[in-house]
């Protein structure tokens, strides 16, 4: 009975093929959990599309690229959603992606929305986080953590993660040529550069760091999740990098229509409201049930500093390899 | 011709599910290598930096975990003590404890507020090479424990017997007795944590503070999955492998040639000699491993205390997690069993013939080759063959049971030569007279074999079910592990729960090298 | 004089033995699985028995096998292959192996004693079964205890050797008055030694006798006839 029961888990693994009524969306594991937008998202849109929602999660937005990548045209997937503003260009550059026919026109990321491959469906801002209770005179700016030396900072490797990578590209916009004089100010006070997010925050809530790099919206969910008012984000008076996650549907689907029908649904209210409190993110349009409080207002458009797509494609090996230089030197 | 029996078909079998699929996979990378490119990348200077960093610390590793285990397995091995059987089970687990977890536990009892801290007044100086060389340590110096406690039972009872008589001190018969054994083994020990130090990955990020810590296991990382870079990936790849061989050139030259005892008989040990000094540096030891080894394990598993603990076990998706590790852990651990077994019985048949001693080795050594290639790379690897042999590319259930049991073949293969060995050269005359070959023999030694195959068994499925990264790279439907879960949870902010998954993985692993070995191993199995 | 009444038992095996022996050299014959072995390890203190063992007065029952005044030489196994010739014999006099210079003499005589002084640096693996049993007595001589316990060292070498190794202990024994015991399985042994004869079934001392008991014709050979049987009317 027991190798009855393997051969058939077996067989199933050989026969997970989509049919015409799956739509396959390629994700990363926290979106897809029982508490991340998922199960949600599945729900409301298995009640309009008479279809069935399959996640596939891999680890990591760019694991959901690699992923792809690997599978070439033979992808079953139909949609991916959660690439970011910075594998935007690399993803468009695999030749694999479908144009969708999406009105973006309400969508409110900095500097409105016209990109005809990706659709955002949340935004958010890199920030440092800190305890209240354990830092007096919590920094300011992103200069203030770059230069106070008392400071203890933990962030992550632009070479294995996202943030890491938006730090990189959040530093060149606001020293431009000076950033590696900046990143060596900033090693000499670094407790440790983690592989991803989750090193480096568990690492600070257990009290390693002054200050993590995380996104504002942390805060938020101390505040929601625990009722826990000491952990608040650094301002940043130079201005915010964004993150922006998107999605985008591939050329080879099988259920293109399908696909295109979810793409619409990604800037539905009943998408949207789910991304807040679920993915700890902002949605992208206005027409959504309120935040809760602890989401402060987002930024304004002067107040958001952004590096141009093209931009970051060609110069991300040199920038990481300016950073290398600078913290290794 | 003695290769070509039909009895050893099987084996043959084995070995090209191993080899044959390696090389497969790594051919499918290489197709996309563009070797003119090489140069290039062969004058980045930080590649050198970090392979001067990576050879240091791995090199460094090895020897501290060598330079305590060795006393500390002496000491085990003659002293019976409450709580030695409990401290042997948590040595078979420390190597799958996810890194996370592991630095985790080590900031609990060395961070900033941790319990080093409260006692001292002074904070340990955890991040750097100090840090690196603390974890690795807490991972490897109870791998090398158990090793060389294997070592230890190869001694011949009668090298006791006469110590006894001869009134050997501890120190004496270390010196005479046991360092002649145990010099056979550093070498090959001292590769293996060497290269499972050398592709450490997020331990030395995390512990290492900054990028001057690092590996080229992150560079090939970045390579795959951040850049699809499957020219450098596979040139990193390449260069990794060329590394760790030169190394294990070196070793192996400097090592001493392993010739296997022949009459090992198990039965009571005789006293030797006790004096002021062994009770002390035996004290020492245990001190230091209490001290050292336990109390991460203890900051690791103290959330069972806390609520949140009964909390994370209700969740549905827990248990789903274990199950879905457990199905993917037991396949891979039989694989690797299989194929440990099929290059046993070819090494085996080689040894001691004229010129077959060479071969022997070779097969021996081609189970470490996984040490060096990056599992991701494998994997990827693989992947592509799937999809050019136009085999269902969703079936990555398979692929990460083939890469798991493939990591797990030098721990498997070291679990079960020596005995293997030690049959072939006791009985090879008997066997080749009455002609007892294939399932004959496997039954005839299976009383004999079955405690080392259960062994090399229960490693095998540790360390499947502590896998994250494979399984992370083809993360599918009906593929989300306990270790995933467990990621899950700390990416989410959820750190307490997430601990607690944690002592939920060590707890499953602990009960199945328990169960493993004794329903495989049989009542005299040692654990 | 040795004396010793103790008792043993494992699974389905018990004994108890019970004798007083005087220095000179004690044969013990009797079947395989008797407990010839058990009689010499139970002596040793390699395993653990009820009862007492007395030398010269004194109880060293409770005694460490390296605390006993006894060397055992064993069926094989008994040189250390990963050392020399003078190291195994160094080891009698000394566990460190560093030896002042009466000890030196004493070993190079030991190695004399047993015709082996040009072995000194030979490893175990290139001698002969004889020469390696007698490197071993060479450290039987170095360690210098009153009892030797033999169980059944000789059996593997060729009648020619095995005569002269015999001759070797018998005269060892008489020069240093020691009380050797000797488990065998040739009654021509017990013989060519002389000495006592002891026969052991099933955990018991059943017979203790003087050598020539063995020989045809003589009034006490009686007790062995269940040992030795009826063909062998001579038991060379």
């Amino acid at each position: 009975m027991s190798i009855k029961s393997l051969l058939g888990t077996a067989a199933l693994a050989f026969a997970s093929v989509s049919s015409a009524q799956t739509l396959n969306v390629y994700t990363y594991d926290s979106f897809a959990s029982e508490w991340g937008p998922g199960p949600k998202v599945k729900q409301a849109f298995e009640a309009q599309c008479d279809c069935e929602l399959n996640f596939v999660t891999l680890d990591s937005s760019v694991g959901i690229l690699s992923r792809v990548q690997l599978e070439g045209s033979e992808s079953q997937a139909d949609v991916l959603l959660g690439l970011d503003l910075n594998v935007m260009q690399a993803a468009k550059q695999t030749g694999l992606l479908a144009k969708h026919g999406v009105d973006t026109s309400n969508v409110t990321t900095p500097g409105g929305w016209s990109d005809e491959y990706f659709v955002p469906f949340d935004q958010g801002y890199f920030s440092f986080i800190y305890n209240s209770e354990a830092i007096t005179t919590p920094p300011k700016s992103l200069k203030d953590v770059v230069e106070n030396q008392d400071l203890r900072v933990i962030y992550q490797d632009p070479r294995t993660s996202t943030p890491g990578l938006g730090l990189l590209l959040w530093m060149k916009a606001v020293y431009g040529e000076q950033a590696d004089d900046a990143w060596q100010t900033l090693a000499q006070h670094t407790v440790t550069v983690t592989k991803g997010w989750s090193d480096s925050y568990s690492l600070f809530l257990k009290g390693e760091a002054d200050v993590v790099l995380s996104y504002t919206t942390s805060e938020a969910y101390h505040v929601v999740a625990e009722g826990e008012h000491k952990y608040k984000a650094v301002s940043a008076s130079e201005g915010y990098y964004p993150q922006i996650e998107v999605a985008a549907m591939l050329k080879e689907s099988a259920n293109s229509e399908l696909a295109e029908q979810f793409m619409a649904f990604i800037l539905q209210p009943e998408f949207q409201n789910t991304i807040a409190t679920n993915n700890w993110m902002y949605p992208v349009i206005e027409d959504v049930e309120p935040l809760p409080d602890a989401f402060t207002a987002l930024p304004s458009d002067d107040q958001v500093l952004t590096l141009p797509a093209e931009q970051v494609a060609k110069q991300r090996q040199r920038w990481i390899n300016e950073w290398l230089d600078a913290t290794t030197r | 011709m003695l290769l070509t029996a039909s009895y050893l078909r099987p084996a043959w079998l084995g070995v090209v599910v191993y080899l044959g699929i390696a090389g497969a996979a790594l051919l499918a990378l290489l197709s996309y290598a563009a070797p003119s490119s090489w140069f290039e990348y062969l004058q980045d200077p930080y590649i050198w930096r970090l392979i001067r960093f990576s050879l240091w610390q791995a090199s460094l590793s090895a020897l501290l975990s060598l330079l305590l285990a060795v006393p500390v397995a002496s000491c085990l091995f003659h002293r019976r003590f409450k709580g030695r059987q409990l401290l042997l089970n948590l040595f078979a687990v420390s190597m799958v404890v996810p890194s996370i977890v592991a630095v985790l536990g080590i900031i609990v009892v060395y961070g900033r507020n941790g319990w080093f801290t409260q006692l001292f007044g002074v904070p340990f100086p955890l991040y750097g090479l100090g840090g690196i060389l603390l974890a690795h340590v807490f991972f490897n110096m109870p791998l090398a424990v158990r090793v060389l406690l294997q070592t230890y039972s190869l001694i011949p009872d009668a090298q006791w017997r006469l110590a006894s008589q001869l009134g050997f001190t501890r120190w004496h018969a270390f010196t005479l007795i046991e360092w002649h054994y145990l010099k056979k083994a550093l070498p090959g020990l001292f590769l293996l944590i060497f290269m499972l130090c050398f592709s450490s990955f997020a331990v030395v990020l995390s512990l290492g503070g900054g990028p001057r810590s690092s590996t080229l296991e992150v560079a090939i990382y970045q390579a795959l999955r951040f850049e699809f870079d499957l020219n450098k990936a596979s040139y990193l790849a390449l260069l990794q492998v060329t590394i760790c061989s030169l190394v294990a050139l070196l070793v192996y030259r400097l090592a001493p040639k392993v010739v296997q005892d022949v009459s090992v008989f198990r039965g009571a040990s005789a006293p030797l000699r006790s004096g002021r000094l062994s009770t002390t540096v035996d004290g020492a030891m245990l001190l230091l491993v209490a001290l050292w080894v336990l109390p991460p394990f203890v900051a690791i598993v103290l959330p069972v205390l806390s609520t949140v603990f009964w909390q994370t076990l209700q969740a549905p998706a827990l248990w789903h997690s274990v199950w879905n590790s457990v199905r993917i852990a037991l396949p891979s651990g039989l694989l690797a069993l299989l194929i440990a077994l099929s290059l046993a019985a070819l090494a085996r048949t080689l040894r001691w013939r004229e010129r077959g001693d060479f071969w022997a080795d070779k097969f021996e050594q081609s189970g470490n080759l996984v040490l060096m290639i990056p599992g991701l790379v494998l994997a990827t690897g693989l992947f592509i063959v799937f999809r050019f042999l136009g085999i269902g590319i969703s079936n990555a259930y398979w692929i990460v049971v083939w890469v798991n049991g493939v990591m797990a073949l030098p721990f498997v293969l070291r679990s079960l030569l020596p005995s293997v060995y030690q049959q072939e050269k006791r009985f090879r005359l008997l066997y080749q007279q009455y002609g007892i070959k294939g399932w004959a023999r496997f039954r005839l030694e299976w009383p004999v074999l079955r405690s080392a195959m259960a062994q090399g068994l229960a490693y095998a499925v540790l360390i499947s079910l502590g896998d994250l990264g494979v399984v992370a790279l083809f993360g599918s439907k009906g593929l989300e592990t306990l270790p995933l879960y467990l990621y899950q949870l700390i990416g989410s902010y959820r750190v307490d729960q997430g601990a607690c998954a944690a002592v939920v993985l060590i707890s499953l692993c602990v009960v199945l090298f328990y169960v493993i070995n004794r329903v495989i191993g049989g009542r005299r199995a040692e654990l | 004089m040795l004396s010793f009444d103790f008792s043993y038992e494992w699974q389905d095996f018990s004994a108890h033995y019970a004798a007083q022996l005087q220095p000179g050299i004690t044969c013990i014959l009797g079947p395989s699985g008797g407990g010839k072995s058990t009689l010499l390890a139970l002596l040793g203190g390699y395993l653990e028995s009820k009862g007492d063992v007395h030398f010269n007065g004194q109880s060293i029952s409770s005694l460490a096998p390296f605390a006993r005044p006894i060397t055992t030489l064993f069926q094989s196994d008994n040189l250390f292959p990963q050392l020399t010739v003078a190291d195994n014999v160094a080891l009698g006099l000394a566990p460190s192996r560093s030896l002042n210079k009466t000890q030196q003499a004493r070993l190079q005589w030991a190695l004399e004693q047993v015709q082996l002084a040009d072995y000194e640096l030979k490893y175990p693996e290139q001698l002969s079964g004889g020469q390696a049993q007698r490197v071993a007595i060479a450290r039987v001589l170095v360690r210098d205890q009153p009892i030797l316990l033999l169980d059944e060292p000789f059996s593997a070498l060729d009648p020619k050797l095995r005569e002269d190794m015999l001759r070797l202990i018998k005269q060892l024994t008489e020069e240093h008055h020691w009380t050797t015991l000797m488990v065998t399985h040739a009654p021509g042994d017990a013989l060519l030694l002389g000495g006592q004869v002891m026969l052991v079934e099933a955990g018991q001392i059943t017979a203790y006798e003087e050598a020539a008991a063995l020989e045809a014709g003589h009034d006490k050979r009686e007790a062995f006839l269940g040992y030795l049987g009826t063909l062998s009317r001579t038991p060379l």
